[in-house]
């Protein structure tokens, strides 16, 4: 106790020279005397209490949330470095040894696909890469020939453009892993393929880790400037491709020289980021595709690139058909369940379900669940594992409907481009429960009408709390006895690439 | 005819100073920017002014000449910093291009541009920012001692901030200010005193075409969050309230500004972005050659520490003045021998 009388006697008081006004200060000089006689107990930044007196309080919600922001990293090569791998290629496959094979491949004039994404999308959950998977498939339904490349050292950033700087991509051929090679044996290798008119198409899914400039002399070594650019997020506007300022809150892209940018973390990079993006623009004809119309209109808005043509091509559309079955009351009586769906990361809303959870923990008319690759840290949750993937697209839908999960709550911090696990919800049976910034996910329960669109986290929580939810649960009750709902998967680049069938 | 801008700092502000600099350079180009010096370089320590983002410098000694040394003996750290600021101001104000002239702490960034208060000048001699605008709710005792009760102490405005506009009226609150700070720029609560802040109450009550400044994007700090939250608009500017935040102060960088704001920032996460950006800032703007927190008048000449009282004994006593002219000295017959045979200030 003395410790703390002690400091704060030898600070200098006041705006100018230390406490501003610190509240045990200010406390202790409107006690005078007094204040020597309580007990004073710092409990770390939070709050000070004064026991058998004053509470002086302060917590906040999400303290934890502040300090991610006050003591996270400075700077996205202090990010990058934990990146780094240690390990170097244990072989690189050569010119003439690529060359060999994908010319054994293409034997008899097939389409020879380059898809570049930022990872494995074989052995890698997600929704970009359940889209390459079908991209794959499909372009092989074809009679094409697909080969991924992505870099052996992933980063969260564009490579850097050193002078000479030649990497490593790892190639995966028609879906099984082939070799790592240098950027600069591929070029050769597409080069001399293509000169034996072999058809190369180039389609880039992402450009995290790449080198731009060496994505476009890749491309021109096809031949062509053309290439499809897909807008699965936003990293072509900025390095933080969900848009999040300081990872913390959705900053909508703004101009590199605006207040939120200047107090980024991805604000010094973007400049850079943006000129390299732009020049890649400039450098080759570009055909973006967008997998929503919201997408592209905030990409379009925000961009300042040359493009030569766009489009919008879904990830899925919904089936309904009507069902004929007795309906029955009893489906009603049961708690309702609520669930997350995917991965449970801050950027889709995670934290706002635990909250929500921790809300309702007495509520007994309410059930949670989590459905995902990964299991989360809450272990107060019923955690069903599901991996989609192109072999098995409905595992999500399927679970849904095993659990008969009443409603998704899908609270992603930004605005979606698509949102499989919106298609995947309603598929399983469930309405969606989202807020008003989530892009793509509003729209989708906006146009089918299988769910509810709510404005903040406090709308959020008395939406549950009125019951609200309950005649929303029985909504989605009601439409799964009438109505089946499937999803028909699109072919992705495919028809563009091959003509519609 | 143009507007000029001034800070006051040590050398131990310098990373503060560099951060200020490069935020109001952003914003104004074109305005010219002092920097006001209270300190001398360390030995084999030289800074090269032409890199750095200050147009003009003005030291202690240029405005107080020979007598510097031994009237900022009786001065703190603090207290000197802000003493120099009246004279500092007429200093810039006899330049024949400043049309108008701000101070801003070297703990404040800029954050959008200051047009609003030079358009203010053209009507205004003098324009302050209050610590606070807005009233605490009746209820919150803590955040009425913390704030309100806090302002009456130490002063209704902060003097963090305040422009002029080169006229007859505020020429004349200059004159003024700086012979207070002369004689008074103490942190003397007890006399009811607080350095140069808190004379700055008197100014509404002294001088005409004073500007009360209630717009809440102006010198946000600590001690007027509980009323303030800071959002970026779609289009990426910082808003506080609504309104663009023009300038932030980021007052006592460390575990005690991080208290202050934490308690009144609450939910407010936009702040805690603010604060590490800064922090980050702070950090890239160090000067490693610097030794940690020097300041060429705050010891003796043989390096030991000058106790505060030591300093309010000095001020106070003019025997002790004439006795020992140069109060830095060490050695035989000198002040710090006196305070040791004297007194138990300087017991080290």
């Amino acid at each position: 106790m003395s410790d703390i009388i002690d400091e704060l006697d030898s600070q200098k008081a006041g705006w100018r020279t230390g406490c501003a006004g610190r509240t045990l200060f200010a406390l202790k000089r409107s006690l005078g005397e007094a204040a020597t006689k309580l007990s004073f107990k710092r409990i770390g930044l939070r709050h000070l209490a004064i026991d058998g007196a004053v509470k002086l309080s302060s917590e906040h919600s999400n303290d934890a949330d502040i300090r991610s922001v006050l003591f996270g990293p400075t700077s996205l090569d202090q990010i990058s470095a934990q990146w780094l791998r240690a390990d170097a290629p244990d072989l690189l496959m050569t010119s003439p040894e690529l060359e060999s094979i994908l010319g054994t491949a293409c034997a008899g004039g097939a389409k020879l696909v380059l898809a570049l994404s930022h990872d494995d999308y074989t052995s890698i959950p997600g929704g970009l890469q359940f889209c390459v998977q079908r991209e794959e498939e499909q372009v092989r339904l074809r009679g094409g020939v697909y080969l991924n490349l992505h870099p052996f050292q992933p980063l969260p950033r564009l490579a850097k453009a050193d002078k000479g700087a030649d990497f490593s991509v790892n190639l995966v051929l028609n879906g099984s892993a082939l070799a790592t090679c240098r950027m600069s044996s591929l070029i050769q290798v597409i080069q001399r393929i293509s000169a034996m008119q072999i058809p190369v198409e180039i389609i880039i899914h992402h450009l995290l880790g790449f080198l731009p400039e060496q994505v476009s002399t890749l491309i021109a070594a096809t031949g062509s400037k053309k290439c499809f650019f897909w807008l699965h997020d936003f990293f072509s506007l900025c390095p933080n491709y969900l848009l999040q300022r300081n990872n913390k809150a959705f900053c909508n892209a703004p101009k590199p020289q605006s207040n939120a940018c200047g107090v980024c973390l991805y604000g010094l990079e973007r400049r850079d980021h943006l000129a390299r993006i732009c020049m890649f623009f400039e450098r080759n004809e570009v055909h973006v595709i967008s997998p929503s119309e919201v997408a592209l209109s905030l990409w379009s808005d925000r961009a300042n690139f040359p493009i030569a043509a766009k489009y919008i091509v879904p990830h899925s559309h919904l089936i309904w058909a009507e069902r004929s079955i007795e309906r029955s009351s009893a489906a009603f009586a049961s708690p309702i369940t609520i669930g997350f769906l995917g991965q449970p990361a801050d950027h889709k809303g995670w934290p706002v379900f635990e909250r929500l959870a921790a809300a309702l923990k007495s509520d007994k008319s309410v059930r949670f669940v989590v459905m995902g690759v990964k299991k989360p840290v809450n272990k107060k949750m019923k955690w069903t594992k599901v991996n989609t993937t192109a072999a098995n697209p409905t595992a999500m839908a399927y679970a849904v409907a095993q659990e008969k999960l009443d409603i998704v709550l899908h609270w992603p911090s930004w605005p979606e481009t698509f949102s499989l696990a919106t298609h995947e919800g309603i598929e399983g049976g469930a309405f969606i429960v989202t807020n008003d910034a989530s892009g793509n996910v509003a729209k989708i329960v906006e146009e089918t009408g299988c769910g509810v669109v709510l404005k903040d986290e406090a709308s959020l929580l008395v939406f549950f709390e009125s019951g609200a939810a309950i005649d929303l649960a029985q909504a989605a009750r009601l439409r799964r006895q009438g109505t089946t709902v499937s999803r028909q998967l699109s072919e992705m680049t495919v028809p563009l690439l091959f003509g519609a069938r | 005819m143009a507007v000029h801008a001034f800070t006051s700092f040590s050398y131990s502000y310098l990373d503060r100073a560099r951060v200020f600099a490069a935020s109001l350079r952003r914003q104004h180009p074109d305005w010219i920017i002092w920097a006001v010096l209270t300190d001398k370089e360390p030995d084999c320590y030289e800074l090269d002014w032409s890199r750095e983002e200050y147009d003009r410098i003005i030291t202690a000694e240029l405005l107080f000449g020979e007598a510097t040394d031994q009237w900022l003996f009786g001065h703190d750290i603090v207290e000197a910093c802000t003493a120099v600021k009246g004279r500092a101001l007429q200093f810039i104000m006899e330049d024949e291009t400043a049309e108008k002239v701000f101070y801003f702490d070297p703990d404040i960034a800029v954050f959008n541009s200051m047009k609003p208060v030079v358009d203010i000048l053209d009507n205004y001699s003098i324009v302050l920012t209050p610590h606070q605008i807005d009233p605490e709710p009746s209820g919150d005792t803590i955040a009425i001692l913390d704030n309100e009760v806090a302002s009456l102490s130490y002063g209704i405005f902060n003097l963090g901030f305040i422009a002029v506009r080169n006229d007859t009226e505020a020429r004349r609150f200059a004159d003024w200010w700086a012979a207070r700070l002369q004689d008074w720029c103490h942190d003397r609560l007890d006399i009811g005193i607080f350095v140069d802040q808190k004379w700055c109450n008197l100014i509404p009550c002294f001088f005409d075409n004073v500007k009360i400044l209630r717009d809440p994007g102006y010198n946000v700090a600590s001690w007027n969050l509980s009323q303030r939250k800071l959002r970026f608009n779609p289009d990426g500017q910082a808003e506080i309230n609504g309104t663009a935040l023009r300038f932030y102060h980021f007052t006592k960088l460390g575990s005690i500004g991080a208290t202050m704001t934490h308690r009144y920032a609450g939910n407010n996460s936009e702040i805690f972005e603010l604060w590490w950006w800064y922090r980050a800032e702070i950090e890239k703007s160090k000067d490693p050659r610097l030794p940690s927190k020097w300041w060429h008048y705050g010891t003796f000449a043989d390096g030991t520490a000058i106790p505060k009282e030591a300093r309010e004994l000095y001020r106070n006593r003019e025997d002790l003045r004439k006795a020992f002219p140069d109060p830095y000295r060490t050695g035989h017959n000198s002040f710090l021998e006196w305070l040791r045979a004297n007194t138990d200030l300087a017991t080290m």
